[in-house]
């Protein structure tokens, strides 16, 4: 592939840097990008993947550092200024308008027009310059088509045919295969390989490195904002080389846990689980007295799963069991079972930020606590000020409005709330997701000490440290199955996340 | 395959072409005066003010929007052409008052919504009162009776034997399909309803297209008034009321999401058929209007339930 690549250069980052409060999620990047290549971007979760392209895109404006495109220094600050330099960018999520034609998405505000009624469109002009461009792309689509009716794989031809026709010289694809079958991927690399051949840049995000070998001509590795190396893919001997790259992210103020030698019942068991396509035959179960991770990359399935589980969304197949009965589960009935779900987005799924502490911990419990629906405020107070107390919430009083807690407090009341409950299987989606360090350990102490109590836990995590510090057993997910089940003894960085992207032993 | 390919077609018929169905036929049952000429013409004199408000109503929910307010803004308009007419302005010019003054406070929705993004229930239903409170002010709450032969032309004149409203109803059903299938401005109303972000994206300025979609609307309330107040020969501060009701209902019961900009102007005319032919057949059983209103609420909440269902399907 590598001699389809030209030596001439379109684009180039120098010493690239993008700061967020608190996290620097560039630093000092240097990436470059040459006519006709296909330039794979390769890193864990939140090395800062996303971020590069959208400083491309024009997203965001960077903290720090230059951009060149062919040669002349560019300033890129808004989506506009990114097409106009002719960057077409395709999204993992579709932006095709679901209700007008194919053939119209391709050509959306820039529909040839009738030559006489220069406001009408040019229906027959229309569809055949459509048909022109899908046919040199290699793509077999009716143009007349809506948008809505298409599949997965049809739509991101339809977004490629869409960048072909604006003349894109710099394609962005953020994983584009991550839900296409391997005919479609095949489909795709050939639609792909015509962009090479018109000279066209392709910076190409996937998870799948196999893929990468197949289709790059380089290879850049990310790694906590940094970039870890740029390689010729002929210098690439295996995938650990790469994978060896990806990890070691730093480690620093992880809570060390206490692992028990005993473990109790089986709490939680899932069998063949499935809803689809988003996850495939899952089996697992947690005892009590044990964290179990579950890991894997961003769209493995891992939240789903959980959502699944505790009744949120429907499935097609399987068994939940609770305490070894088989259930049939809705939010309700969970809570009735002990079950407590702490969600990845705790301000929007596991808060009332713009109500006090007493509120957010006794609302899963007023019908246990108040049966008849009437509530002493003195008791609330007594129950929930003990809550508070135990998991060390640092707040004034239970009075204060949960929106103004930092983000460990924050998530230390959604804890509270489900402890409140009497609960005993606790699914933590993310559970120390933006909160300081110091938080971060407290957020882990309280877990070991959980489980010490008889808890089950099944803590879903991007962050590969702290599954490997926190679980008894880790379950490795990728693309809706659980590949594996590592445990605490055989998993490390490297193993996880050799399953994480589909690998095998 | 084939079953597939029937269940697709049978899901894309919204409810209204059933009820529309039945409709004719008990009504051709219990009327034996329905099929006469003299009815139909009633029914299309009565259809076309509402069918003018349903397709303005169909561009706004397409760009996820609702008017509430276009019930009101026939009112007002209507007002304002008679003080206009009485105070001897021409033909030609009281018609371009009207639509351009519909235009106006259609815009005022569109910025309120597309510009300073207040929720398009919010704003409508604000300018809702607006518009009544003007008209009340303008009239002080009475009605202004008696226009010249020319201006009740607009409503009970004849063209080569059709009634000149149903041609006015007839251009603008074709305007509509034109200005929505066949321009760009129609293109980025489906777009803006159906993925704003992807047309952001290309660089269009989403926000103008959006604000212009309410103008068109008011744009069609103005036509709607000159019909209105032409046909009743005066002009009343509520003669609007509740139209925007039956105009919205016309929508969902063409089988128009809410959320999915996936409605089309065929499936407002259906609807609005069915709701004009539902009030007349409810009229011959003798139902005082008042309760003609509950059922058409009624109607509405079925047809939505078909819809729900058969989505499950």
């Amino acid at each position: 592939m590598a001699e389809r690549s030209s030596d001439e250069t379109i684009l180039e980052f120098r010493e690239v840097s993008k700061d967020f409060p608190g996290v620097r999620a560039l630093d000092k990047v240097h990436f470059d990008l040459k006519k006709g290549e296909v330039h794979a971007l390769v890193g864990e979760n939140g090395a800062g993947k996303s971020t590069l392209i959208k400083i491309l895109a024009g997203v965001y404006p960077p903290t720090d550092g230059e951009i060149y495109y062919q040669g002349q220094k560019v300033t890129i600050r808004n989506p506009k200024g990114g097409l106009d330099l002719g960057v077409s960018v395709i999204y993992q999520e579709m932006n095709l308008v679901p209700y007008i034609s194919v053939a119209k998405n391709i050509f959306l505000g820039r529909e040839p027009k009738r030559r006489w009624l220069p406001f009408l469109i040019d229906y027959p002009r229309l569809h055949e310059n459509a048909r022109e461009i899908l046919k040199s792309i290699n793509a077999d689509i009716d143009t007349r088509v809506n948008a809505v009716d298409l599949g997965v794989a049809q739509g991101q031809l339809v977004e490629m045919a869409k960048a072909f026709s604006v003349k894109a010289s710099i394609l962005v694809m953020d994983e584009p295969t991550a839900t296409l079958t391997q005919k479609e991927i095949e489909q795709l690399f050939r639609s792909i390989r015509e962009f090479q051949k018109k000279g066209v840049g392709i910076i190409y995000i996937s998870h799948r490195l196999e893929e990468i070998l197949q289709i790059a001509d380089r290879v850049t590795v990310l790694r906590d904002g940094k970039v870890m190396a740029t390689m010729n893919i002929r210098e690439v001997k295996s995938l650990d080389d790469v994978i060896k790259l990806m990890v070691g992210r730093s480690i620093t103020a992880y809570f060390s846990r206490q692992f028990l030698g005993e473990k109790g019942n089986v709490a939680l068991e899932v069998k063949h689980l499935s809803r689809d396509p988003l996850l495939k035959d899952i089996n697992l179960h947690v005892r009590s007295g044990e964290i179990v991770g579950l890991a894997g990359l961003v769209g493995a399935g891992r939240t789903e799963l959980a959502r699944a589980l505790f009744g949120i969304d429907r499935f097609d197949e399987g068994e939940v069991h609770i305490l070894g009965k088989k259930v049939s589960m809705t939010p309700s009935k969970s809570v009735g079972l002990g079950v407590g779900f702490i969600p990845e987005d705790r301000k929007k799924e596991g808060l009332a930020l713009i109500l006090p502490v007493k509120e957010n911990v006794i609302v899963a419990s007023l019908r246990k606590i108040f049966p008849r629906g009437l509530i002493n405020p003195q008791k609330t107070s007594k129950v929930v000020s003990e809550y508070i107390k135990a998991l060390r919430v640092a707040t004034p009083s239970i009075m204060r409005l949960v929106r103004y807690l930092s983000g460990g407090n924050q998530q230390k009341v959604v804890v509270a709330k489900w402890l409140c409950t009497q609960a005993k299987i606790f699914i933590f989606d993310e559970p120390t997701r933006g909160v300081d360090v110091g938080a971060k350990a407290e957020i882990h102490q309280l877990m070991n000490e959980m489980v010490k109590q008889g808890a089950a836990i099944l803590m879903i995590s991007s962050e590969l440290p702290e599954i490997l510090h926190m679980s008894d057993r880790v379950y490795v997910m990728h693309e809706g199955r659980i590949v594996k089940e590592l445990p605490r003894e055989e998993a490390s960085q490297e193993s996880v996340l050799r399953y994480a992207m589909g690998g095998r032993s | 395959m084939e079953r597939d390919k029937l269940r697709k077609v049978f899901k894309r018929i919204p409810a209204a072409a059933f009820a529309l169905v039945f409709l004719l036929i008990t009504c051709s049952f219990i009327s034996k005066h329905f099929w006469t000429g003299e009815n139909l013409s009633n029914l299309g004199l009565q259809g076309t003010v509402l069918v003018i408000l349903a397709l303005a109503q169909t561009m706004v929910i397409l760009v996820e929007g609702i008017d509430l307010s276009s019930g009101p803004l026939v009112s007002f308009v209507g007002v304002v052409i008679a003080v206009l007419l009485h105070k001897n302005f021409s033909l030609p010019m009281v018609i371009l008052c009207a639509v351009f003054l519909g235009t106006l406070c259609g815009s005022v929705n569109g910025v309120l919504i597309a510009r300073l993004k207040m929720p398009p229930f919010v704003a409508t239903f604000g300018n809702m009162g607006v518009f009544t409170g003007l008209a009340l002010v303008i009239t002080q709450g009475s009605s202004i009776p008696g226009f010249g032969e020319a201006f009740r032309y607009i409503a009970s004149g004849y063209v080569w034997g059709f009634p000149f409203m149903v041609l006015i109803l007839i251009f603008i059903i074709l305007f509509t399909y034109v200005l929505l299938y066949h321009t760009t401005f129609g293109t980025y109303v489906f777009g803006i309803g159906g993925n704003q972000e992807a047309v952001h994206l290309i660089g269009v300025n989403d926000i103008f297209f959006k604000s212009a979609v309410y103008g068109v609307a008011g744009s069609y309330a103005g036509v709607a008034a000159l019909i209105m107040t032409s046909r009743m020969n005066a002009a009343h501060p509520l003669v609007g009321f509740g139209l925007e009701f039956e105009a919205i209902a016309s929508v969902i019961v063409g089988g128009c999401s809410w959320t999915l900009a996936n409605g089309n102007p065929w499936g407002t005319l259906v609807g609005a058929a069915t709701i004009v032919v539902l009030k007349n057949g409810l009229n011959v059983l003798g139902v005082p209007p008042p309760v003609q209103v509950a059922g058409v609420g009624a109607f509405l909440i079925l047809a939505v339930i078909y819809d729900t269902i058969k989505k499950k399907y």
